[in-house]
C-alpha cells in the first residue's frame, strides 16, 4: 500500500498510482492538520499530486527524489500562496 | 496476470469490436463524421491504454492505425473499401496480439515482423510524411495547445540554473503541456511524461484553475499546466509527447528569452534614472563596452537580491553575446518597470546569431507563428496577468459571484466585488474591460442580480480559454480585447466551439452519472452456484415441515416453518433472478460479428448480400448467448455459402440481385427465440429424402409417409453431413448435426423450415438460463425420475379403454390427434409395468421432442422443482438416456430424463 495512514500523518511510499489520488485526497479533506510525509515516494501520479495541490497542504517532508520534490515544490507553492 | 492487464484485455476486446462495427458501417457510410469520430476515438483509447504496458509492437500498430483514421477524419483521406480491409485485416493482427497477451502476458516475438510489415502497409496510404507532419502540427485543430505568448514561465526557474543554460549555449526547446481534464482516464500520466522527457532542463508544474470549494473538486479531472525546457531536439521531443500532440506545443527558446530578472522589488529612483540615461545613450551609440561598463557600475550599488540586480547580471551576460541591440533595450524596459521583458521584437533579429539549427527553426517557425504576432507594447504591461495572480483574482471573483448569499448582504458582495475588480482592471490598463464592467454593474444593480456582471466575466476569462461556465459568446467579446488578448493563446486564432465544449461537458458529466461495473465472470459464476445451493438448500424446508408435523407431531410448527419458506422462498427467487440478470447479455453481443462475417464471406463468393440484424437487445444468459455464437455463424456460412445463389443466378429465378439474410432475436416468456430467414434457393425434400434413404437413415415404408417438413428435418441427422453428400444438396447440413447438439447441450431447439426456391428459416429456441433447471417429477416402478419442464406439453389421465395397440404400438387420441404413447418400464427397462389408479386410468405426461408429441405412461405425477443438473460422472457417463443427476431438499438423488435419446433408444 503506498499509502500509509497513521494517526495525524500521511506516508507516501514508493509509486503512487491514480486510484490512490481520491483516498489521498478524501483523508486529508477529514484530516486538516495531517502532516504529509513523502520522503520514501519514488513517484506520484499527476493526479495524485493534485490531490495534494487541491488539499492546499505543505509537505512536511520532501521526496528524496529531486524531481518529485520540485514539482511539488512548485504545487504546493502556488496553491498554498493562493489562499493567502 | 496482473488486474490491470486483465482490465487492458478486456477493453481490448470492447474496444476492437466497436472499431469493427464502425468500420462495416463506414463502408455503407463514408460520410457519417459521427461513426469516423468514434473508430478514432476508439483507437487513440486503445493505444493510449497499451501506453500503460511495455508493448511498443502493439502500441505501434494501432499508432499507424490510428494516424490512418486521423487522416480520414480531417478528411485528407476517404475510406474505400480497399481500407476497409485493410484495417479489418489490421485489427485482426491486433486481436491476435490481445489474444497473444491473454495467455503469455506478452507479446511473443513472432508478432514483430508482421507487425512492422502491417505499419509499412498502413503507413503506405498515409499523404507524402513531410506534408503530413506539418499539416499535423499546423492543422486547424482547434484543440491543438498554441506556443505561450510570453516565456513568463521561464522565471520561475532559479536565476541561477537559468545562468548555467545560458552559459551553456547551444538550443533550447520550450514544451507547453497542457493535459487534457480527462487525461487520466486514457491512462496517461502528466507528471511521469514530464519526467521522461529526454533532456529535461527545467519544468514548471502548476494548476490552471484556482482549487476553491473542497465539496466540488474532482481530483480526476486534469488541472494542470506543464512547462518544459528541454535540450533535446524538435524532432525528439515531438516523438516524445507523439501521443498527446494536440495538447503539446514545442517551439524554439533562444538563449536570450532566460533572462527574466527576478527577485525583491525596490530601487532607488535617482540611481535607477541615472543608470537608465546613461545606458540607453551607450546603446544608442553602439558602444557596447561603455554599456558594460554602467551595468558593472550599476551591479556594485544596487540589493543584489533585487529584481534589479538579477535584470543588471542579466544584461551583464547578454552584452558579450551576440544579441541584438532590441533584446537590450528589452531588458532596460524591463529593469524600469519591473516587469517581463518582452522580446516579442527581438526573435527576428536575434536568430541570425543562434546556433540553432537550421532544420529544426524551419520545421517550429511553424508553431511559433502565433508567439511572434502580438508585438503590441501594451502587452507588457498586462502580460504579467496571465496564468498569474490578476488572472486568479478573476477567477476568484467570478466564483464568489456563484456562491449563495443572503439578501442582505447582496449589495454589500457586489461592492465589494465591483471595487476588486475596478482595482485590478485600472492596474493593468484594461480600459475596453473596465466599461464593460461598469456596464454589466448597472445592469446587476438595476435587476438585483449577479448574472450580468457573471456573464461579463466570463467573457473575459473566457478568452483566457478558463472558462468556467461555457455558454455562448457575444459580440462583446472583440471590445473587450485588450484584456482577453493576453489570455488568448489557445483561443487565439480559432476561437473554440462553445457548442463543442458544452456538449462534451454535459456528455462528460452524463459519463460520470452512470458508473458501469466490471466484475470478472468467475465472481457472477459463484455467486450464481451460491444461490443455485440456496435454491436447493431451502428446498429441504418443506420437507422438514412435514416431518415436523408427521414425526413430531407438532402441526403449528410445521405451519410455522412453512410460513417462513414462503418468504425465504421469495427472497431466493428474487435473488435468483437479479443474479440472472447480471449474468444477461443482449444478441447484439454475437450479431454484432456478423456483419463482418457476412461482408468478408459474400465478397469472398461474389455474392450480394443484405444483412438485416433485428431484436439486438433482447437478453439471454451470458452462457447462451455466447455458446450461440458459433452455431449462429455456422448457420450464416450455409445460408451465405448454400442457401443464396449468385446474382446470375437470382435474376434468372425472377429475384433481386442482392440476397437478403434477416437475423431476428426476440423473447418469448421464458425463452429466446432467434429466427434466420433467407431467400435463398430453399431445400429441396426430395433430395433430402433420396439421400436419407441412401444412408439408411430412413426405410422405405417411413419414406412415403414422411412429410416434407419432416424430411428436411433429416439435414440434422447425426452422419448425414458428410461433405460430398451435402454440398451436392443445395443446401444446409455441412456440421447441422453439430449445431443441433450443441444447442440442446444448453437446452435450445432447433426448427427448419424450407421452401424450395423460396428460402429457408431456421428458428432457434432456447432457455434464457440453463444453470437452473425445473423439472416436473413422475413416478415410475416406485422411484422419482425427472423430465426436464419445457419439454412437457400437458399432463392428463387416459382410461385404460382408450389407449389402442396399432401394430404392437401404443396409442391414444389427445385432443383430436394421434398420439404414440410409450410406457415407462419400455423406455428404462423396468421390470414393472405402469399401474393405472382406481379408476382404471394411466398417467400420461405428454411431450414435445423434436417437434412430434408423444405420451409417456408413468405411475404418477408429483410436483415441480427447481434443480441444479449436474452431468453424471464417472462409469456413471457411459449411461445414455439421462440428462444427469440433480440433489433435492430432502437429500435424495434425482435422476433427470433425456426423453430425446430414450424415445431413439426405442
Amino acid at each position: 500500500m503506498p499509502l500509509k495512514f497513521k494517526k495525524n500523518r500521511v506516508q507516501l511510499v514508493g509509486e503512487v498510482v491514480v486510484d490512490d489520488a481520491e483516498n489521498l485526497f478524501v483523508w486529508l479533506a477529514s484530516h486538516p492538520a495531517a502532516e504529509i510525509d513523502a520522503s520514501e515516494a519514488s513517484h506520484l501520479h499527476a493526479a495524485v499530486l493534485q490531490a495534494i495541490a487541491a488539499s492546499r497542504r505543505s509537505i512536511s517532508k520532501l521526496p528524496v527524489d529531486p524531481f518529485l520534490a520540485a514539482c511539488l515544490n512548485q504545487l504546493t507553492m502556488q496553491n498554498v500562496d493562493q489562499r493567502m | 496476470m496482473s488486474d490491470l492487464l486483465k482490465q487492458f484485455v478486456l477493453d481490448a476486446h470492447d474496444i476492437l469490436e466497436r472499431m469493427g462495427g464502425a468500420l462495416l458501417a463506414l463502408e455503407k457510410r463514408p460520410d457519417d463524421d459521427a461513426m469516423i469520430d468514434e473508430l478514432f476515438r476508439a483507437a487513440h483509447t486503445l493505444k493510449g491504454n497499451s501506453g500503460l504496458f511495455d508493448i511498443p509492437t502493439f502500441t505501434c500498430v494501432v499508432h499507424a492505425a490510428e494516424d490512418l483514421l486521423d487522416k480520414v477524419r480531417d478528411r485528407e483521406l476517404s475510406i474505400d473499401n480497399d481500407m476497409t480491409d485493410e484495417l479489418l485485416d489490421a485489427m485482426d493482427f491486433i486481436q491476435r496480439m490481445v489474444e497473444a497477451m491473454e495467455r503469455t502476458g506478452s507479446i511473443p516475438e513472432r508478432f514483430s515482423d508482421e507487425a512492422e510489415a502491417r505499419i509499412a502497409q498502413l503507413r503506405a496510404r498515409l499523404p507524402e510524411p513531410t506534408e503530413a507532419f506539418v499539416s499535423h502540427v499546423t492543422a486547424e485543430n482547434p484543440d491543438q495547445v498554441k506556443p505561450p505568448e510570453d516565456c513568463g514561465w521561464l522565471a520561475t526557474i532559479p536565476e541561477n540554473e537559468r545562468f548555467r543554460l545560458f552559459a551553456e549555449g547551444g538550443s533550447l526547446w520550450g514544451v507547453l503541456y497542457r493535459p487534457e481534464a480527462e487525461c487520466f482516464f486514457k491512462g496517461e500520466d502528466p507528471c511521469l511524461v514530464l519526467r521522461n522527457v529526454p533532456d529535461r532542463a527545467g519544468f514548471v508544474i502548476r494548476t490552471l484553475e484556482a482549487y476553491g470549494d473542497p465539496e466540488s473538486i474532482d481530483v480526476y479531472r486534469c488541472n494542470l499546466e506543464i512547462h518544459v525546457l528541454s535540450r533535446a531536439g524538435f524532432e525528439v521531443l515531438r516523438e516524445h509527447f507523439r501521443y498527446m500532440a494536440e495538447q503539446v506545443a514545442v517551439y524554439p527558446i533562444d538563449g536570450f528569452m532566460l533572462s527574466i530578472p527576478t527577485g525583491s522589488d525596490g530601487c532607488d529612483p535617482g540611481l535607477q534614472e541615472e543608470f537608465l540615461t546613461q545606458a540607453r545613450s551607450a546603446l544608442g551609440d553602439g558602444n557596447r563596452a561603455a554599456f558594460a561598463n554602467s551595468v558593472d557600475a550599476m551591479l556594485d550599488i544596487v540589493n543584489p537580491q533585487s529584481k534589479a540586480a538579477s535584470a543588471l547580471r542579466w544584461l551583464q551576460a547578454l552584452v558579450p553575446s551576440a544579441v541584438s541591440d532590441a533584446v537590450l533595450e528589452a531588458m532596460l524596459l524591463s529593469f524600469e518597470t519591473g516587469t517581463i521583458p518582452d522580446f516579442a521584437k527581438a526573435p527576428a533579429a536575434a536568430s541570425a546569431g543562434s546556433e540553432q539549427a537550421s532544420t529544426d527553426r524551419a520545421l517550429a517557425s511553424l508553431t511559433s507563428v502565433t508567439s511572434t504576432e502580438h508585438t503590441d507594447a501594451a502587452v507588457i504591461q498586462v502580460s504579467a496577468l496571465h496564468g498569474t495572480l490578476g488572472f486568479q483574482i478573476l477567477s476568484t471573483q467570478r466564483q464568489l459571484l456563484d456562491m449563495p448569499v443572503a439578501e442582505a448582504q447582496r449589495d454589500g458582495r457586489l461592492a465589494s466585488i465591483s471595487n476588486t475588480l475596478r482595482a485590478l482592471l485600472l492596474q493593468y490598463d484594461a480600459r475596453d474591460a473596465l466599461m464593460m464592467l461598469e456596464e454589466a454593474l448597472k445592469h446587476c444593480r438595476g435587476e438585483a442580480s449577479f448574472l450580468p456582471l457573471a456573464s461579463c466575466l466570463d467573457e473575459l476569462l473566457a478568452g483566457g480559454g478558463f472558462d468556467p461556465q461555457p455558454q455562448l459568446k457575444t459580440s462583446a467579446v472583440p471590445e473587450t480585447k485588450t484584456l482577453v488578448s493576453q489570455h488568448a493563446q489557445i483561443p487565439a486564432e480559432g476561437p473554440p466551439n462553445d457548442g463543442d465544449t458544452a456538449a462534451a461537458a454535459t456528455g462528460e458529466h452524463s459519463e460520470r452519472g452512470s458508473r458501469t461495473l466490471k466484475v470478472p465472470q468467475e465472481k457472477i459464476d459463484r455467486l450464481m452456484d451460491l444461490i443455485g445451493e440456496m435454491v436447493v438448500a431451502k428446498n429441504a424446508l418443506p420437507y422438514l415441515a412435514a416431518k415436523a408435523e408427521s414425526v413430531y407431531g407438532s402441526r403449528d410448527l410445521a405451519r410455522e416453518i412453512k410460513a417462513q419458506f414462503a418468504v425465504i422462498n421469495r427472497i431466493a427467487e428474487d435473488m435468483q433472478d437479479g443474479i440472472m440478470q447480471v449474468r444477461m447479455l443482449p444478441m447484439g453481443h454475437i450479431f454484432q460479428r456478423f456483419p463482418r462475417l457476412v461482408r468478408d464471406v459474400s465478397r469472398q463468393l461474389g455474392k450480394k448480400v443484405r444483412l438485416v440484424l433485428e431484436g439486438e437487445s433482447a437478453e439471454a444468459d451470458k452462457h447462451i448467448v455466447e455458446s450461440l455464437g458459433d452455431p449462429l455463424i455456422h448457420i450464416l456460412r450455409n445460408s451465405l455459402d448454400h442457401g443464396l445463389e449468385p446474382p446470375d443466378m437470382r435474376r434468372a429465378a425472377g429475384k433481386p440481385e442482392e440476397g437478403r439474410i434477416l437475423v431476428r432475436a426476440s423473447q418469448e416468456g421464458d425463452r429466446v427465440r432467434i429466427e434466420i430467414e433467407d431467400d435463398g434457393r430453399g431445400i429441396d425434400p426430395v433430395l433430402v429424402k433420396r439421400k436419407a434413404f441412401e444412408k439408411g437413415l430412413v426405410d422405405e415404408s417411413r419414406l412415403d409417409t414422411l412429410s416434407d417438413t419432416e424430411a428436411i428435418q433429416f439435414i440434422f441427422a447425426p452422419g448425414f453431413s458428410t461433405a460430398e453428400t451435402v454440398s451436392n444438396l443445395s443446401g444446409r447440413g455441412v456440421g447441422m448435426d453439430v449445431v443441433n447438439s450443441s444447442l440442446q447441450k444448453i437446452g435450445g431447439q432447433i426448427r427448419l423450415t424450407s421452401e424450395k426456391g423460396k428460402g429457408t428459416r431456421i428458428l432457434l429456441t432456447l432457455p434464457l438460463s440453463v444453470s437452473v433447471s425445473n423439472v416436473l417429477m413422475v413416478m415410475m416402478a416406485g422411484q422419482r425420475y425427472g423430465v426436464p419442464m419445457d419439454t412437457v406439453v400437458e399432463t392428463v389421465r387416459v382410461p385404460r379403454e382408450d389407449i389402442h395397440v396399432i401394430k404392437d404400438r401404443r396409442v391414444a387420441v389427445l385432443r383430436g390427434r394421434v398420439v404414440p404413447l410409450f410406457g415407462a418400464d419400455q423406455l428404462l427397462q423396468l421390470p414393472e409395468e405402469p399401474v393405472a389408479n382406481g379408476e382404471g386410468e394411466f398417467a400420461v405426461l405428454v411431450l414435445r421432442i423434436d417437434g412430434a408429441v408423444i405420451g409417456l405412461i408413468v405411475d404418477g405425477f408429483a410436483q415441480t422443482t427447481d434443480v441444479i443438473l449436474k452431468p453424471l460422472e464417472g462409469p456413471l457417463a457411459s449411461l445414455t438416456g439421462f440428462l444427469g443427476s440433480a440433489l433435492l431438499g430432502d437429500g435424495s438423488v434425482l435422476l433427470v430424463l433425456d426423453l430425446k435419446e430414450l424415445m431413439y433408444a426405442a
